[in-house]
């Protein structure tokens, strides 16, 4: 189960390595038709064109995991909309239910996440291409609960044989939790079908405030991912398969 | 351009791989776990005061393992976290059998639990009833009373139970 964001990230690897040789040729053919025709005054200059749309999609990670792991079970809802030719408003939502054994407890947190931020493409397309390496900024926010399922009481004295506390006690739900974040995005999304893109994104996130429950902690939070005692920083991403459903062509536009 | 980007995201991917081992896994709390109870032995004529046993040792009820031997005026007992009473017998001029003589006691408590950190989770805390402790058996008993110092149990550097001989 721990090899599956290997495998993950393999397969997408493979995609674009693929894609990469395939733009190399089709550079180098535009080239020499560009030197042997004959120079035409009243060319649409095509590199400053796109194509204005919105793309939806999911994250194949946690659908995948959904599958494979029995302590967790989730989605996420991915989408883009196209402002400017290199900039694009972006949105995720999704929910997770995650068990998690800790050294000492066992907990199980459940909630849903929105991300509204940017992303802004630095990758220099083709003729005709959409490919995107790209940097975005997001904001955060959760709405989850903690539920301690059950503990080991930490006690160096083992005079007493040590036993789990699964009810009463500091186990139980927490409910009515919140926490916000902001993520620095780092990723990229390729064509690999005719308007389906396949990409994936790497998210380092600063937690700005979290409610605590009571009595315990946000040891994980939805959409954020593990929480550690020490910082406020963290870090999650996901694999996105997302459909480009065009709305109408840029032509030319020089402010973009 | 193309070329950094993928090397910058690999790095980072790579790095995301070993994000899953970390500081807080190991539990470093050095000073707050779950609390033993602290028993002093005082003279039933003068309560404030301290007063010496002779040959005093220790018995849990339920448990073979020994809690050491040879206490002069206090000593520290693990409480079991998973009941809401501990039995101890306790045996004055232990060996000697003319004078040899066993009180049981039975230390009644209510166990509430406190969140630590991650890596310790949490640990207990006690609160004594009142009364705190009872004699089980009648008879010839050395023991001739409790008093709470401190009702709550959540550190080992006061006393919480007095014993009155």
């Amino acid at each position: 189960m721990k090899h599956l964001p290997i495998w993950l990230f393999c397969i997408n690897l493979i995609y674009f390595h693929g894609q990469g040789q395939t733009q190399a040729k089709s550079e180098k053919d535009r080239k020499t038709t560009k030197l042997e025709s004959v120079p035409q005054p009243f060319v649409i200059d095509t590199t400053l064109s796109y194509i204005k749309a919105l793309r939806l999609g999911t994250d194949l990670y946690r659908l995948v995991r959904t599958q494979a792991d029995s302590a967790f079970s989730g989605w996420e809802i991915v989408a883009d909309f196209r402002l400017k030719k290199e900039f694009y408003i972006a949105l995720e939502m999704g929910n997770e239910v995650r068990s998690i054994q800790r050294e000492q407890i066992n907990f199980t947190t459940n909630g849903s996440y929105i991300k509204v931020g940017f992303d802004y493409n630095l990758y220099e397309n083709g003729q005709g291409m959409d490919n995107q390496v790209f940097l975005g900024l997001r904001y955060a926010t959760s709405a989850h609960s903690q539920e301690v399922n059950r503990y080991l009481v930490y006690n160096r004295n083992h005079y007493w044989p040590d036993q789990e506390t699964n009810r009463g006690y500091s186990t139980g739900l927490r409910e009515g939790l919140s926490a916000s974040w902001v993520e620095v995005v780092a990723g990229m999304k390729v064509e690999v079908i005719n308007n389906v893109f396949m990409g994936f994104s790497l998210r380092l996130t600063r937690l700005l405030n979290d409610q605590k429950p009571e009595n315990f902690d946000n040891l994980y939070i939805p959409g954020f991912n593990r929480k550690t005692d020490e910082n406020v920083f963290g870090a999650n991403f996901n694999y996105s398969l997302v459909y480009r459903i065009p709305l109408f062509k840029v032509d030319k536009d020089k402010k973009d | 351009m193309f070329q950094k980007s993928i090397y910058v995201i690999l790095y980072g991917s790579i790095l995301l791989c070993f994000y899953q081992c970390e500081k807080d896994d190991i539990c470093l709390n050095d000073n707050l776990d779950t609390p033993r109870i602290i028993i002093t032995f005082n003279d039933n004529e003068n309560p404030q005061r301290r007063k010496e046993l002779s040959d005093l040792s220790i018995r849990a009820i339920d448990n073979e393992m020994a809690l050491g031997s040879s206490f002069r005026d206090s000593l520290a007992l693990p409480l079991h976290i998973h009941k809401d009473f501990t039995q101890f017998e306790f045996i004055l001029n232990t060996g000697n059998q003319d004078l040899e003589n066993i009180d049981t006691v039975q230390i009644n408590y209510q166990r509430n639990d406190q969140y630590l950190n991650s890596a310790c989770g949490y640990r207990s805390t006690f609160v004594l009833n009142n009364p705190p402790a009872y004699i089980l058996q009648s008879g010839t008993n050395w023991i001739k009373g409790f008093s709470i110092k401190k009702d709550s149990i959540t550190d080992e550097t006061s006393a919480h139970l007095v014993i009155l001989h």
